[in-house]
């Protein structure tokens, strides 16, 4: 057992001083509060009197030192997204490190010495996370919105009602998630340790942030600090054959969404491979001998308790997804989906989700069969005009794949106008059409100047409506910067 | 329930010696490691908690219980240093409360010891037991040697862990109880981590408290 770097502290406690300054290597001075806000394994994080910043020191031996700090040097500098194009939306996307405090001169010595601190100190600063991501327990505890609390039920027995969300917020945060990840693979950066404790959920406004981003492994510089989160690692990390990559992200982002849709973890079942510890057994479980809960041949690895919503509720786009995350990806690293299908997914998902009658929950509208809410049983009845995506016109008509779910006050956005536009983080989010319902009649309405030609030669300009029937077709204009508009198809779907 | 348990034991000494302060302030030191404990949900999911008393003898006071539903007990300090009955009562615990894994069980996790004694043994028939959970090492145990006066050697018989608080203060003990807080929350994120056997990574100690090398 380990126990970090307190051998040597003397008995009667320094006292500290209420205020603490920093130096970061940017030249700047960080004000700290003397009591530590919190502490991990393998960091202690305190508070600047502004309330604005949080500085992590590292506990202990740092053996890699020098590696460490070229590191924070890169995620600082050159990797840092909230640089770059897109800055806003990547800064509510990562609590990102914004500089970095080096080296025994930076630190207040005895201030070092009374909290461990690896020596010579090193800390990373961080902005503090936003508001949003922050609730307050049943007991009035103000508590950061763990990935855990939204995914175990004893823990969910403990948080208000209002910030469970609903399947669709849930939907939104993992998109926003895979978008996240999307954005570090790109760069060729792999997160290494995405877990539940990694990444804040804000299940009101189906809001995601990716923390603790100092462990980034970085092409071609050291090796990652870490291995990951038990149950978050992926089998190749967990059997020693492997260390984190872009692959194993991509399983832990797997996980992570699985669990926060389902509830329950992808591969914790009722198998046990080994009796001689529980350690071992979950070695094992994890690792070589990994199993997926819900696998369709292999159905050794049941949870006890009877699965009442399967993963193939998740709908057309994820239940493939997920299948070959946990079944042909979870031993072939390089099977396992990426995050920008994850992202297409989850934008395609969305398309189809639907408001219950209830108003209470959501489904995702399936191509055949009828409209069940998973959860609750409950039954669409109405008619549910569904709106396809495609290029060319009549005949030449091809189809995108992408289907629209329609329902009273849905909006319509830029990437629904533009063949080749998706919803990624720089596009606008201002509506361009709404569907109503009035009258018993279903009306699309177009917000802008891009006129849509129907099929037998009607033109709707701003702020006409088209009442949509069974086949009706809307040919969407060119912008005036030339993107080539999509043709939409109109289906009125039987209850 | 697939998801294993980590169950985490208090063993605290409530022998003449800590009446008055001591014994208030681990009282204190408890309700606050449960308040801490609801706040992170990876320890309201899977650690539970049980405390022992010994003084002229060990009971256990609270069993082991989920963090949610756990009760700080009462405790009075009076009588001797009973250290060999408290580690047998710990021992039956694990016996009785521990989940083994089976073949068609998950078992529990490596339970979490922190014991707590400001004096020596009493009894004679501590070494034994000692010697047990030394050899068989069924736990990962902290032994707390609190003040000037706790037997450190008897304490060293029993684990590889042995930590001396040696100023027995309010802020001392609350200082302590929120490193078992820490400990358990990192214990069980972090529990079954790669190749680890069982062992656990533990937040270095607050200040005020020395490691016994």
């Amino acid at each position: 057992m380990a126990l970090g770097a307190g051998a040597r502290m003397s008995a009667g406690a320094t006292r500290a001083a209420m205020s603490v300054p920093v130096q970061t290597t940017d030249g700047r001075t960080i004000t700290l509060r003397a009591t530590p806000l919190a502490s991990g394994a393998e960091k202690v994080a305190f508070l600047s009197m502004d309330g604005r910043d949080v500085v992590a020191f590292y506990f202990g031996t740092l053996k890699d030192r020098a590696e460490r700090v070229e590191r924070l040097r890169r995620i600082v500098s050159s990797y840092d997204p909230t640089r770059g194009a897109g800055a806003a939306y990547w800064r509510d996307a990562f609590c990102w490190p914004t500089g970095i405090v080096d080296g025994s001169g930076a630190v207040p010595s005895d201030f070092a010495r009374a909290h461990s601190f690896a020596q010579p100190s090193l800390g990373v600063v961080m902005p503090v996370y936003r508001g949003a991501f922050f609730m307050h327990d049943r007991f009035g505890n103000r508590v950061e919105k763990e990935v855990r609390w939204f995914t175990g039920r004893k823990a969910g027995a403990l948080i208000p009602d209002a910030e469970k969300g609903s399947f669709l917020t849930r939907l939104q945060v993992c998109m926003r998630l895979a978008r996240a990840v999307r954005r570090l693979h790109f760069a060729g950066l792999a997160h290494s340790d995405l877990s539940n404790r990694n990444v804040l959920v804000d299940l009101r406004g189906g809001d995601a942030c990716v923390i603790d981003i100092d462990a980034l492994v970085v092409p071609g510089l050291a090796p990652p600090t870490v291995l990951g989160t038990p149950g978050y690692m992926a089998p190749e990390v967990v059997s020693g054959k492997s260390l984190p990559t872009i692959e194993t992200d991509r399983h832990a982002l797997a996980v992570l969404c699985y669990e926060l849709l389902l509830q329950r973890h992808p591969l914790r079942g009722t198998l046990v491979h080994s009796t001689r510890s529980a350690e071992e057994d979950e070695q094992l479980s994890m690792g070589v001998k990994a199993l997926f809960v819900e696998h369709r041949i292999d159905k050794r690895n049941t949870p006890d308790a009877p699965i009442a919503v399967s993963v193939d509720a998740l709908g057309p786009h994820l239940a493939p997804l997920m299948r070959r995350a946990f079944e042909e990806g979870l031993h072939a690293p390089s099977r396992r989906p990426d995050a920008v299908e994850w992202e297409e997914g989850f934008y395609r998902t969305l398309e189809r989700i639907l408001p219950t009658p209830s108003g209470r929950g959501w489904l995702i509208v399936p191509d055949g069969g009828p409209l069940i809410d998973a959860w609750t049983g409950e039954v669409v009845h109405r008619v549910v005009p569904m709106l396809r995506s495609g290029r060319g016109v009549g005949a030449a008509w091809r189809d995108d794949g992408i289907v629209t779910a329609l329902f009273h006050h849905r909006t319509l956005h830029q990437w629904h106008l533009d063949a080749d536009v998706r919803p990624r983080e720089a596009v606008s989010r201002e509506p361009v059409a709404y569907t109503s319902f009035h009258e018993g009649v279903w009306w699309l309405v177009n917000l802008t100047d891009r006129v849509w030609t129907t099929g037998d030669g009607r033109a709707i300009a701003r702020n006409a409506p088209v009442q949509l029937t069974d086949g009706l077709e809307l040919a969407i204009a060119t912008s005036t910067d030339g993107a080539p508009g999509r043709t939409w198809r109109i289906a009125m779907r039987q209850a | 329930m697939s998801l294993r348990r980590l169950p985490v034991y208090i063993l605290a000494d409530v022998s003449g010696s800590m009446r008055g302060t001591p014994v208030e302030s681990v009282k204190a030191g408890i309700r606050q490691l449960h308040r801490d404990l609801l706040t992170g949900p990876q320890a309201v999911e899977s650690a539970y908690l049980s405390v022992i008393t010994f003084a002229d003898v060990a009971i256990q006071v609270v069993p082991l219980t989920e963090v949610s539903n756990f009760i700080p007990p009462e405790m009075d300090a009076t009588g001797q240093t009973n250290y060999g009955d408290a580690l047998r009562v710990l021992l039956e615990c694990f016996e009785m409360e521990v989940v083994r894994t089976t073949a068609d069980q998950k078992g529990d996790w490596k339970p979490l010891v922190f014991i707590l004694s400001d004096g020596a043994p009493t009894d004679t028939g501590w070494a034994e037991y000692a010697a047990q959970l030394r050899n068989r090492r069924p736990a990962n145990i902290i032994a707390v040697a609190c003040g000037d006066h706790a037997d450190l050697a008897a304490l060293r018989e029993t684990t590889d862990t042995v930590i001396q608080m040696r100023d027995m203060s309010p802020d001392a003990f609350r200082a302590f109880f929120k490193f078992v807080s820490a400990s358990v929350k990192t214990t069980s994120a972090k529990v079954g981590s790669v190749g680890d056997g069982g062992a656990i990574t533990l937040p270095p100690p607050p200040p005020g408290i020395t490691i016994i090398p």
